[in-house]
């Protein structure tokens, strides 16, 4: 039995946080930033992009970013990034944020240092209040001038889940009342509309979230935005993703309905629209039990105006994966990796638009050694393909990189004012032992289907064998399952933004007076 | 005030969460998975669980569910004996890869390097040499090296020297390739002093009381210049469990008709290693006991009581009393071995021993007694020969120091933050040296915890900087002086390994060192010399200079594998620059293949230091 919650309903929890103000009002106090380690956008570990104090610091694994270029003054850009913050985890016994769904905001300069952050408020409405419950992801509405917040939700009370989304305006997000500087304590009044969707019983678990905003100004559906999930069947372990589709404002919310119903193990979906409104939803079909090839699939629908739900074509096959890398180690690196499909479109000239998708795989087929060691992946790539016919047909497989050791957690994000798609990874490349990490940009330039060059992003390096002494678990393990971009711009030469947030641990934390690694969410910007 | 009372549920109920969180974490597939090795690699086995005393790599694996049914999946020997030695089921029995089972037995004495860094064509180059032939496809962790050799043994600046290692060829591969024995040997006797390896094995079984005898690992070596020989003890698993004693001369060694070239078959690991019978030492039934954790020396003197004697040491598991001892056996040169004997005396959580021999040719031997409070005691014992295969007459053991904060201590506390080395724990070792006039300086080294992170809230302690610390003692370990740590900054320096050359009267500690290494996990090796006549040890010295992942493999297996320590050999000639330091350690320099593409991988490597 699903329910749908379908209305505005946005009673947020600023109750909850403001108890937590009352007695904990220390918290929120800014941190040094000698002490934070701050170095600006383009030092050699971009920025730690949180406001955690070192003494007994956790782990803050990257999420996503997205940002308004010029919104605060030119040339400085609001920024909003998304991390599971171990501060704010239930396993945490000396929790500081209210909740592990973390958000970490720039608005006062161009040095990707971050001015305020917290964890997402509780969203409560008729059938219970809302906890937050993994994978924030950020979008930004230029258009209307807002961020959105999507993200995992809990009942309290009962037995049920669902998929929350808070909204912030711009303004909201740069006056200080509503969002102070430091550590917010009042999530709700920065974050000050929600709703919970898709709401189902734990039976029908959720994971995976995603969402994108129809960017347009008018047509049948601009503004709209478009939440999917994995949904598990509760009679079994098949899953499907489920699309709902919501007005931008007041969350007047369509059903959800079932995108991949003869896909019996769909799982994480990506969402975008295309310049024209329509909505594209790509995922990954596999097989269980063990390492089998997965299918990469692609869906177009059709808007029709929220709360109306989206008319959607049947998935069309874009890449049948013989050697898909399947929670796998990329070579040695101490992380784990799945193919996990993401696209973005570029408008051409005319109505015409070239999408493209990037997803992990292996080179050769993924290593089961079995007994007691853990599958690994010989060589991990980050690899594209692209349609230019609304996703029927797609080219053969390309690599982003041809860089020696492991390339993974491929991101992809179109700058609409050059027309540019940026595909940020991770690669060991530069390590003699492939295992330490830096962060790499592969620009599609306009007119073009492949990558030109890459450009190193961090000249300083990450070892995801170290970590914080203390330990908060999941959700918030280690460097996470991927890396944030978001890219736009004014269409002037030099005035291009890359933000690229990631998973890093050159910022050590203290713990009993000695230093040691501790894993941060970093932000780093390329202009071009 | 009802606002109030919301949150505050608000707030309990984010705590109850966690549950589900974990929940979703183990779906298939899912992102946001943790390395599952990693937390494989961390875990005991249930049947070693009770004791204070970690077993050994090898008898984790063996005892393990994932070891387990990996060898049921081989179809390995041995498997026939888990359930009942240690009980319970497999976890899982997956296949091993064709790739593993297809690689045909190589003969070749071949050294193919594809390093990660400058190729290496001497074992005084920085990373020393890979001391292995195995090809690189496919190729699986070789650790916890130790060596000896036979100065100029084979030529003037050309030693004999033998390896041997944990070489996981044994358990993971199917026998084709190697012969399914963990204990490795590795032997360089080229009449060009370069230190490649002419030949390589697996200890072979023999048959004790019509049960075979398979080697499963920990082994170690010692050479006996005065007969020119080496011994190798190491564990051995079947229906009876024990430790086995091997002797080879090095005449044999040096021949190729009775040590063939290449990587050798079973009947070429017997050709070259049974010329001797080796002895079952310790032997146990496989369902009450299970020994670990061997030792040995010899006695290098051409005359006296107990000259060319061999003193072996082990660690005994004792499932049903669920204790810890120390044992030994004297045997003589030929390895005609006497009765087992107790040496920890009342402890009963004793574990890594370790047994030297002096100049004079008394015996000493130190262990860690693990006391319920998670303290190390360390004790040192001395014994008088008695001409083997009589025992020797030992004393009662006397504390050397107790240690409040050991690496790896009870309840999983202490390990090393950052490191991959699941089974580091406070591991003793010492050495003589001869002074004058029947006087001896004893050396022992350990490693402790300087720095302890207590997280609290029911999650273990871990070492933030674990640290070398060294005492001595002038009065046959009656008193030791107060220990002393070789650290000068922080970082983690652990498996000290010692050793005298007593041509001269220097004492030589090595240790893996993260110092410098700002994530505090890639390694490189140190060493500090104690001058003769000196006691105070001198300046660290870079022995390897590249900071290496020494604890990572494809698989992760080196971990769950993982190494115990460094191996550290010391002999000269009394001249100065003819000394030679061995140095035994785990290199992931060198790269394997896997489906063609390139992996650095573990390795048993081979350093030599020369002053």
């Amino acid at each position: 039995m699903k329910t749908v919650l379908a209305a505005g309903i946005y009673l947020t929890l600023a109750l909850g946080l403001q108890a937590r103000a009352e007695t904990a009002q220390g918290l929120s106090t800014p941190v040094a930033a000698a002490e934070r380690g701050l170095s600006g956008c383009s030092g050699p570990n971009g920025n730690i992009f949180n406001l955690e104090p070192r003494n007994n610091a956790v782990t803050q694994s990257a999420m996503s970013v997205a940002f308004l270029p010029n919104r605060v003054a030119p040339n400085i850009d609001l920024v909003v990034a998304t991390a599971a913050d171990g501060r704010g985890a239930s396993t945490n016994p000396n929790q500081t944020l209210a909740a592990a769904d973390a958000y970490y905001g720039q608005r006062s300069n161009s040095n990707c240092a971050p001015d305020f952050e917290g964890g997402l408020p509780a969203i409560n409405n008729v059938f219970d209040l809302f906890l937050p419950f993994g994978s924030p992801t950020v979008v930004a509405d230029p258009a209307r001038d807002a961020f959105f917040i999507v993200d995992l939700r809990f009942g309290r009370t009962h037995d049920n889940n669902g998929v929350g989304v808070v909204r912030a305006t711009a303004a909201n997000l740069l006056n200080p009342a509503s969002c102070p500087n430091g550590t917010e304590l009042k999530s709700a009044t920065c974050w000050n509309t929600g709703a919970v969707v898709n709401i189902t019983t734990l039976n029908a678990f959720l994971s995976s979230p995603h969402m994108a905003v129809d960017p347009r100004t008018s047509g049948t559906g601009a503004g709209d935005l478009y939440l999917t999930v994995t949904e598990q069947n509760p009679n079994g372990s098949n899953t499907h993703i489920s699309l709902t589709a919501c007005t931008n404002a007041t969350f007047n919310c369509s059903g959800a309905i079932n995108l991949t119903g003869a896909d019996v193990h769909a799982d994480l979906s990506w969402v975008e629209v295309r310049p024209d409104g329509s909505i594209t939803i790509s995922y990954r079909n596999t097989t269980f039990p063990g390492i089998n090839a997965e299918d990469i699939k692609f869906i177009n629908c059709t808007p029709r105006g929220a709360p109306a739900t989206p008319i959607c074509s049947s998935p069309v096959l874009v890449m049948h994966e013989t050697q898909p890398i399947f929670v796998a180690s990329p070579g040695n690196v101490a992380i784990s990796d799945v193919l996990y499909p993401k696209h973005a479109h570029r408008p051409e000239s005319g109505n015409a638009v070239t999408t493209f998708l990037v997803y992990d795989r292996c080179e050769v087929p993924e290593r089961v050694p079995g007994g007691a060691s853990g599958n690994f992946c010989p060589k991990t790539d980050v690899v594209m393909t692209f349609s230019t016919d609304g996703g029927r047909s797609w080219s053969p497989i390309s690599k982003a990189s041809n860089g020696a050791g492991q390339q993974f957690f491929g991101a992809i994000a179109l700058d609409a004012s050059t027309r540019t798609i940026n595909i940020a990874y991770y690669s060991t490349e530069n390590d003699p032992y492939a295992q330490r990490l830096q962060v790499f940009l592969a620009p599609i330039l306009r007119n073009q289907t492949w990558v030109s060059s890459t450009q190193l992003l961090t000249t300083g390096v990450a070892d995801p064998q170290s970590v914080s002494p203390f330990v908060v678990g999941s959700p918030v393990t280690g460097f996470g399952d991927r890396i944030g971009v978001a890219a736009g711009g004014t269409g002037s030469g030099g005035h291009s933004h890359v933000y690229t947030t990631f998973s890093w641990n050159s910022v050590p934390g203290i713990y009993d007076g000695v230093t040691n690694p501790d894993i941060n969410n970093h932000l780093t910007r390329f202009d071009y | 005030m009802r606002r109030y009372q919301i949150a505050a549920i608000a707030i309990v109920a984010t705590v109850s969460v966690a549950g589900v969180s974990a929940q979703e974490a183990v779906k298939p597939g899912k992102v946001g998975q943790t390395a599952v090795a990693d937390k494989k690699a961390a875990r005991v086995p249930q049947a070693f669980q009770n004791f204070r005393i970690r077993p050994s790599a090898p008898l984790r694996f063996l005892a393990s569910g994932e070891g387990r049914g990996y060898l049921e999946a081989v179809d390995h020997p041995l498997a026939q004996y888990l359930s009942t030695a240690f009980g319970g089921k497999v976890e899982q029995a997956i296949a091993p890869e064709p790739q593993l089972a297809e690689e045909p037995l190589t003969n070749e004495s071949v050294q193919p390097e594809l390093t990660a860094t400058a190729p290496v064509t001497s074992c005084k180059a920085n990373l020393g040499k890979r001391f292995n032939l195995e090809p690189r496809a496919n190729a699986v962790p070789q650790n916890q090296g130790s060596a000896d050799f036979i100065i100029n043994g084979i030529a003037p600046n050309n030693d004999l020297i033998l390896q041997v290692a944990n070489d996981w060829r044994g358990n993971l591969t199917s026998g084709v390739r190697w012969d399914q024995s963990v204990s490795g040997y590795y032997a360089h006797r080229s009449s060009v002093g370069d230190c490649s390896v002419q030949f390589e094995g697996g200890f072979p079984s023999f048959l004790f009381q019509g049960n075979t005898e398979m080697g499963v690992g920990d082994a170690v070596v010692v050479a006996d210049p005065a007969r020119n020989a080496f011994f190798v003890a190491d564990l051995r698993f079947g229906p009876i469990i024990g430790v086995a004693l091997f002797r080879a001369s090095a005449a044999t060694l040096s021949n190729p008709a009775s040590c063939p070239a290449g990587t050798h078959t079973e009947a070429q690991a017997e050709s070259c290693w049974k010329v001797t019978a080796p002895a079952l030492l310790f032997p146990q039934p496989q369902t009450d006991y299970a020994g670990d954790q061997p030792r040995l020396a010899v006695d290098e003197r051409s005359a006296g009581k107990g000259a060319g004697d061999v003193y072996v040491v082990e660690t005994e598991f004792d499932f049903n009393a669920q204790t810890n001892r120390i044992y030994l056996v004297a045997c003589t040169n030929l390895l005609k071995c006497g009765k087992t004997l107790l040496i920890s005396g009342p402890d009963v959580a004793s574990g890594y021993p370790y047994v030297q021999v002096r100049t004079d040719g008394m015996i000493t031997i130190s262990y860690v007694e693990v006391n319920s409070n998670g303290s190390d005691s360390v004790r040192f014992v001395t014994c008088r020969p008695a001409g083997a295969p009589l025992s020797p007459v030992c004393g009662a053991a006397n504390t050397v120091t107790t240690i409040l904060r050991p690496v790896t201590f009870t309840g999983g506390n202490g390990q090393l933050v950052n490191m991959n080395f699941p089974l580091a724990a406070t591991y003793p070792k010492h050495a003589n040296r001869f002074e004058a006039a029947g006087k001896f300086t004893i050396f022992l080294v350990y490693e402790d915890c300087k720095d302890v992170y207590s997280q609290g809230h029911g999650n273990p302690d871990v070492c933030m900087n674990a640290e070398v610390r060294i005492t001595h003692s002038t009065d046959n370990g009656a008193s030791w002086s107060a220990p002393a740590s070789l650290d000068t900054t922080d970082g983690h320096h652990f498996f000290p390994g010692i050793s005298t050359d007593e041509s001269r009267g220097t004492v030589n500690v090595v240790y893996y060192s993260t110092e410098g290494d700002a994530f505090r996990h890639n390694v490189r090796v140190v060493l500090n010399q104690i001058a003769a006549h000196s006691t105070a040890p001198g300046a660290a010295q870079l022995i390897t200079t590249t900071f290496e992942p020494s604890d990572r493999d494809p698989g992760n297996l080196g971990a769950f594998l993982t190494d115990g320590f460094v191996g550290v050999i010391a002999r000269g000639t009394g001249m100065p620059g003819a000394s030679r330091l061995y140095i035994s350690f785990d290199s992931t320099s060198s790269n394997g293949t896997y489906s063609g593409q390139p992996l650095s991988e573990q390795n048993n490597h081979l350093r030599l230091f020369t002053f």
